[in-house]
């Protein structure tokens, strides 16, 4: 589970939709996300893409829960305060819990954080480090297969989205977009065109014409 | 269970409708789009499926013949049920149904019922003995607000379709129909939210966190007002109350057109 998809390479391989249990490789390869072994070959467990040609046997699923991963940057809603701390909504299938100590901040039901995942433990309940509090802002939900198309090349989308819409801007691997100030209406509209269009090439292009006001065929 | 994300976001629902504006950009009184699929299912006499906005709802009529209540003994009866399905929120839990699926059942019972759309008296086939009881099943799939609506429109479209089975010795011949079923009005339910003091059509599943009381109003045609609920805390001028009946009018108008 270390290895983690590489979101570069992606965008001009050939790819491959794939079924839960269809046969990703039978040569050894790295394993990647969504895959498992059975007899010494490589098998999908998701709905999703797969890319044959990559030395990483992974399946990018096309929809489906966030699942934690070391080092991702992810955004959380404080959902529950307990005795010394609070139970943080990370849009996955658990909760995290966060120490007061932490953070500088006080937390109360409805704040919104950011925070990298630590460790994840094998139920997929993660633990986080590096803890920062927001004000303001809202949150939009994305699909969270999708986000490495929002972030993009070194984050070339990000600043696509970030100079078109004006908006503060801080993209979450769960899925969740915290946005302040700006045109936050524009932002949610391009997000949904990248949701849309996140299986095709040269998204950024497309997505600067969109906010640029030009057509996007 | 209530996720957290759907109240964080009711601070800018309640902001934006101050301005006048919706987060869907929508107008105040307008309605999300609306698809609805005749016949979905083979065993049902009458079935639909409606799509208002991501809210989903499936209705399926099925006529079974039973004896009639003592006091009306040469009339027949509607049953209205309707199940939140677990699938379609994280709020809705499977067992016995909850507050809220029995009003959303007995809202759009009355609104059928009082309309007099099925006429009772016609569904007898032996008085004292022998009725006919519709029974309106609705299954809300999706939850994304304002299932009365919803739930409303999937009943009347199924009740539109419906084909009475053939009677053989008090039993029903499967597959084999005598005629439809005369459904002579139009009734339907359009709901009004009042959101940080401003009516809003049509509330979606955040929008209903945010409102303070709801109101639905059960139309006939263009004149005619057959049921009302109101529901939430909050509370309506009577200035309001009217503004929620004009509106209730002029979207039911436009909807009866698509069912």
């Amino acid at each position: 589970m270390e290895e983690k998809k590489d979101e570069v390479v992606v965008e001009h391989k050939k790819k491959i939709v794939v079924v839960p249990g269809e046969l990703i490789t039978d040569e050894r390869k790295k394993l990647g996300q969504h895959v498992f072994i059975e007899n010494g070959k490589v098998y999908s467990d998701t709905l999703g893409l797969s890319y044959p040609s990559s030395s990483v046997a992974y399946v990018v699923p096309l929809s489906g829960r966030y699942l934690p991963q070391r080092d991702d940057l992810i955004i959380g809603i404080v959902e529950r305060l307990t005795m010394k701390g609070a139970m943080v909504n990370i849009n996955s299938i658990y909760s995290c819990y966060l120490s007061a100590d932490s953070v500088r901040d006080k937390l109360e039901l409805g704040t919104i954080v950011s925070a990298k995942v630590d460790s994840v433990n094998e139920t997929n309940e993660a633990d986080l480090f590096d803890t920062r509090v927001f004000f303001g802002g809202e949150i939009i939900s994305v699909t969270p297969s999708k986000v490495p198309r929002m972030v993009g090349k070194n984050g070339s989308m990000l600043s696509v989205l970030k100079e078109g819409t004006g908006c503060n801007l801080l993209v979450g691997r769960n899925g969740w977009v915290w946005a302040k100030d700006g045109d936050t209406a524009k932002l949610v509209k391009a997000l949904r065109l990248i949701e849309k269009e996140a299986h095709f090439d040269n998204l950024t292009v497309k997505v600067e014409a969109f906010l640029k006001g030009k057509k996007v065929k | 269970m209530e996720n957290i994300l759907w109240n964080v976001k009711t601070d800018k629902v309640l902001s934006l409708i101050k301005e006048g504006k919706r987060a869907d950009e929508r107008k105040l009184d307008e309605y999300r789009s609306i698809s609805i699929t005749k016949n979905i299912s083979e065993n049902a006499d009458g079935s639909a499926k409606v799509k208002l906005g991501d809210t989903e709802v499936y209705a399926g009529v099925k006529m079974m013949p039973g004896t009639p209540y003592p006091d009306n003994p040469d009339q027949g009866t509607i049953s209205v049920g309707a199940e939140l399905m677990p699938l379609a929120s994280p709020e809705f839990e499977v067992g016995p149904p909850r507050e809220k699926a029995i009003e959303l059942a007995r809202v759009v019972d009355r609104c059928i019922r009082e309309s007099k759309t099925v006429d009772f008296k016609s569904l007898c086939v032996r008085e004292g003995e022998l009725v006919w009881i519709v029974f309106i099943d609705t299954y809300v799939s999706n939850y994304d607000g304002n299932a009365f609506d919803a739930t409303s429109i999937a009943a009347l479209a199924a009740l539109n379709l419906v084909q009475i089975p053939k009677l053989e010795d008090d039993k029903i011949v499967k597959g084999e129909y005598t005629g439809k079923l005369k459904i002579s009005k139009q009734p339907l339910l359009s709901t009004v939210a009042k959101i940080g003091g401003k009516l809003v059509s049509d509330p979606t599943l955040v929008e209903e966190k945010a409102m303070e009381a709801r109101f639905s109003c059960g139309t006939v045609d263009d004149t005619i007002m057959c049921a009302f609920q109101k529901g939430e805390a909050g509370s309506f001028t009577v200035e309001e109350i009217d503004e929620c009946i004009d509106r209730s009018f002029k979207n039911s108008k436009e909807i009866r057109k698509l069912v």
